[in-house]
């Protein structure tokens, strides 16, 4: 059950890039991709400095939906950062591809990705189980204590999430009450 | 793997991997398999047909969703060539099908694929359908995503190929395992279990 999956390819170098930059500072330091365990993942999560949300975007360098609709989550950040979402890309490529890492931070830096990037330092479509998701894209929207409060899916063909789904939740979700 | 292995314990006390586990929103084992028919198609010799699930003679069918750019498929050509030539005289036939409404993976794609590069990576029918009605129906949403069909076009088994990406991994044959049951006048132990690969993106209607 487990792994198996998926799409991609590799690994890096990346790991030592760079210390996790804010998420939600634009101007934080040349975009970079981090590697981190799952366990360093979750950890990030809870301990976004002050973010009301965190919107995790899972991709991959060869999910072609993924790259296309990547620039949303650009524009969400840019949009929504200042009022408390911080956003990380999670990319679920082989960790032992250098190949595709390398394809990935370029991929990073032409999006302008200035958030958290990072990139899962697990087996191979580790991923895929971990977040319980068959498919991606798949967005994932946390509270600041690293629970996951709503999660968007390609997995139900007859219900595929769109970003603009995404952005509305988010955009609900900031300007609630406290 | 890890969680694999983490899980052992769980797994040896609670039933078979995966019994009763669903991952597919739209069909499950047991069901009618959807029909198809007249779908465009290329033959491993290259030639353009057609794919019409009724038409198939086999006592088991392999319906397996795929994609030309998806890494996670071309990983897999080898195995499903391999299972291809191995079941062909046992009465088992092997539907390739594509839905991506990208140009890599649509009709004119495939025929080259096939042309170009059927050195023995291509031993099946692959077919097109450019409305996804068929993969939709079949719940895919990744790809390689496979359905073992039984005599009566029930589904009988759903998932992945295997339970690693990398063949040299791979400690279960869930599609062989479920067609060799089969072939056998069993029930596959293994029903269904989680396919990896990549997204299928389904066009908003």
């Amino acid at each position: 059950m487990f792994r198996k999956s998926a799409l991609v390819l590799a690994a890096c170098l990346a790991g030592s890039l760079a210390a996790p930059g804010r998420a939600d500072d634009p101007k934080a330091g040349p975009i970079a991709l981090q590697q981190l365990t799952w366990a360093e993942f979750e950890k990030h999560l809870a301990s976004t400095d002050g973010a009301k949300y965190t919107l995790v975007d899972a991709w991959a360098t060869t999910c072609a939906p993924c790259k296309e609709n990547f620039p949303h989550l650009v524009e969400m950040h840019e949009k929504y950062g200042p009022k408390g979402l911080a956003v990380v890309s999670l990319s679920l490529d082989d960790a032992e591809d250098s190949k595709a890492i390398a394809e990935a931070e370029k991929f990073l830096k032409e999006k302008h990705a200035t958030f958290t990037n990072v990139l899962l330092k697990e087996e191979f479509g580790a991923g895929f189980d971990r977040l319980d998701i068959s498919a991606i894209p798949a967005v994932f929207l946390y509270g600041p204590d690293g629970k996951e409060v709503k999660r968007f899916t390609m997995d139900d063909p007859n219900n595929q999430f769109t970003y603009d789904e995404v952005e509305k939740e988010v955009a609900a979700r900031l300007s609630a009450p406290k | 793997m890890r969680k694999v292995l983490l899980s052992l314990a769980a797994l040896a006390i609670v039933a078979p991997a995966f019994a009763g586990e669903r991952y597919n929103k739209v069909v499950k084992p047991g069901d009618k398999a959807p029909d198809f028919s007249g779908i465009p198609a290329v033959s491993p010799s290259g030639e353009q047909t057609s794919l019409t699930l009724s038409d198939v003679k086999e006592d088991v069918v392999v319906v397996v969703f795929l994609a030309n750019h998806c890494p996670a498929v071309v990983g897999c050509e080898d195995r499903l060539n391999e299972f291809t030539s191995e079941y062909k005289d046992k009465g088992v036939r092997v539907v390739g099908l594509c839905v991506n409404d990208i140009d890599q993976d649509k009709l004119p794609a495939i025929k080259k694929r096939v042309a170009d590069k059927n050195d023995g990576k291509i031993n099946y029918i692959y077919g097109y359908d450019e409305t996804q009605a068929v993969g939709k129906a079949y719940g895919a949403v990744n790809t390689p995503s496979f359905f073992v069909l039984d005599k009566d076009r029930t589904i009988r088994y759903l998932g992945s190929f295997d339970d690693n990406m990398q063949e040299a991994k791979a400690t279960k044959h869930y599609v062989k395992d479920a067609v060799d049951a089969l072939l056998a006048g069993k029930s596959p132990a293994i029903e269904e279990t989680k396919p990896f690969g990549c997204g299928i993106q389904y066009t908003k209607k």
